[in-house]
């Protein structure tokens, strides 16, 4: 190696101060050395000592409200017995209670301000106007749940998703911003809610297509097993094919391909 | 139950482990101590997000993706490695499925304007911003390099670990990537004097 290599690799250490301690004070010594006596490492070492003054940036307190969330609902999750194991183990699954306290928790607000607004109509009002007054309200809700779905932080879009769960109807723009979200969403945490949103809706054949078509393009294991779920719930004959190719493609998670071959063994499907 | 400790018995016995001693906890059942991990961990994690490019919103996000990513997967962690390794190994991929994800939408800035303010804009060295528009300028992989070895301070063998090469030729990547920074950086301060 030579002296110039030797301070190359030394100067990412020195810089994060690991040549401080007493046995590396030979190397420290020999460091400064040639530092002083060559101009290129001189260099680099000045370029590692701007890099470090670079400002960074402070995290806001609503991230530590986030995880906090987050890390109770797991907690509670955990709490019930046995359904981690189960998971990955590829026994059935009791996913919409799993789900809403692993993901939803933040969700709830919403739906109770909603529930009030319909609840306040006047006692005295004649059953037409009050029906009137219901519709206004599901629209409003819709155009909130979808207006959720498009935010750009990862907890809106969970609300979303909350939120259009909780819709009744077939809102085909609920449907498609929930698929959308199930195909696009950088959060697993979003897929995830999105899977359990969109088994709600199944009996569709638009959400049970939409839904295989999503498959493949998804990369988290527990949104896969998620999906085989569903898959199970509605025994969609079009599902088959994929859960046989699933179960013998290498390329996927070996619990995902465990968790095939156990979707297909279960009654239902002819 | 341990699994249900409420996070504000988090105390002060936390805050005396270290995180191998935290996490090898987490992945036994003592979830609540991930709380440690994370007030240790989120800010040099969203600065590494926010140095890669990513907005405040998708940075965010991210920090949150690599804890829920860290709870799913803590059963492959092995006890007595180095934490941050294992940390910055989830995000990095957390990342790489975020930008797959996001092919085409403005919440990852491909030209990337660094989005970490100066603390004071009035004072901020001019020296300062150059420099950060030089490492944004840097090719993904160089600039990947340096923001692990300078800014989440991991030692050769450890970035090895986590893109997946030979320390040998993490050192040599480290050092091109250094001389190609102080060449933008260069151009950037000659060009500003002129
Ligand atoms: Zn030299």
């Amino acid at each position: 190696m030579s002296a110039c290599e030797r301070a190359e690799t030394l100067l990412p250490e020195f810089f994060q101060g690991d040549l401080e301690a007493p046995e590396r004070a030979e190397e420290r010594q020999w460091l400064r050395q040639h530092l002083a006596a060559c101009g290129e490492c001189a260099g680099a070492a000045e370029m590692w000592q701007r890099l470090g003054g670079l400002p960074a940036a402070a995290a806001r307190p609503q991230q530590r409200q986030r995880f906090e969330e987050m890390l109770a609902g797991y907690q509670a999750a955990l709490a019930r017995p046995g359904w981690w194991e189960r998971l990955l183990g590829g026994a059935r699954l009791a996913w919409a209670p799993v789900a809403a306290a692993l993901l939803l928790a933040a969700g709830a607000g919403l739906g109770w301000v909603a529930r009030g607004a319909g609840r306040a109509a006047p006692a005295a009002a004649t059953s037409a106007q009050v029906a009137a007054l219901q519709r206004e309200v599901e629209a409003t809700r819709q155009l909130a749940a979808l207006s959720l779905l498009q935010q750009q932080s990862a907890n809106d879009r969970l609300q979303g998703v909350s939120y259009s769960s909780r819709l009744p109807g077939n809102d085909p723009r609920i449907e498609q911003a929930l698929l959308h979200s199930l195909e696009y969403d950088p959060s697993s945490e979003v897929r995830l809610a999105a899977v359990d949103a969109l088994a709600r809706r199944a009996a569709q054949p638009g959400i049970r297509s939409g839904l295989v078509a999503a498959f493949p393009h998804q990369t988290s294991p527990l949104v896969q097993v998620a999906m085989l779920d569903t898959f199970v719930e509605t025994h969609d004959q079009n599902a088959r094919p994929l859960l046989e190719a699933v179960s013998r493609d290498p390329a996927y998670n070996p619990q995902v391909r465990q968790h095939a071959i156990w979707a297909l063994q279960q009654p239902g499907w002819n | 139950m341990v699994g249900t400790i409420p996070l504000a018995m988090v105390g002060p016995d936390a805050a005396a482990m270290d995180d191998d001693a935290l996490m090898s906890a987490v992945r036994a059942g003592q979830v609540n101590l991930l709380a440690e991990l994370f007030e240790r961990h989120q800010r040099p994690l969203l600065n590494y997000f926010l140095r890669l490019g990513a907005t405040r919103t998708a940075g965010e996000d991210l920090v949150q993706d690599v804890f829920v990513r860290i709870l799913k997967y803590r059963a492959t962690y092995r006890p007595g490695s180095r934490f941050a390794t294992w940390m910055y190994y989830i995000a990095r991929n957390a990342r790489l499925d975020h930008l797959h994800k996001r092919r085409g939408e403005v919440d990852w800035d491909e030209a990337y304007t660094p989005s970490f303010e100066p603390a004071d804009a009035a004072e901020a060295a001019q020296e300062q911003r150059l420099l950060a528009l030089a490492l944004a300028r840097l090719p993904e992989e160089k600039r990947e390099i340096l923001v692990l070895s300078r800014f989440q301070e991991l030692r050769h063998e450890e970035i090895g670990a986590i893109l997946g090469c030979e320390t040998g030729t993490v050192k040599v990547r480290v050092h091109r990537a250094l001389r190609e920074l102080r060449d933008a950086y260069q151009e950037l301060v000659q060009r500003g004097e002129a």
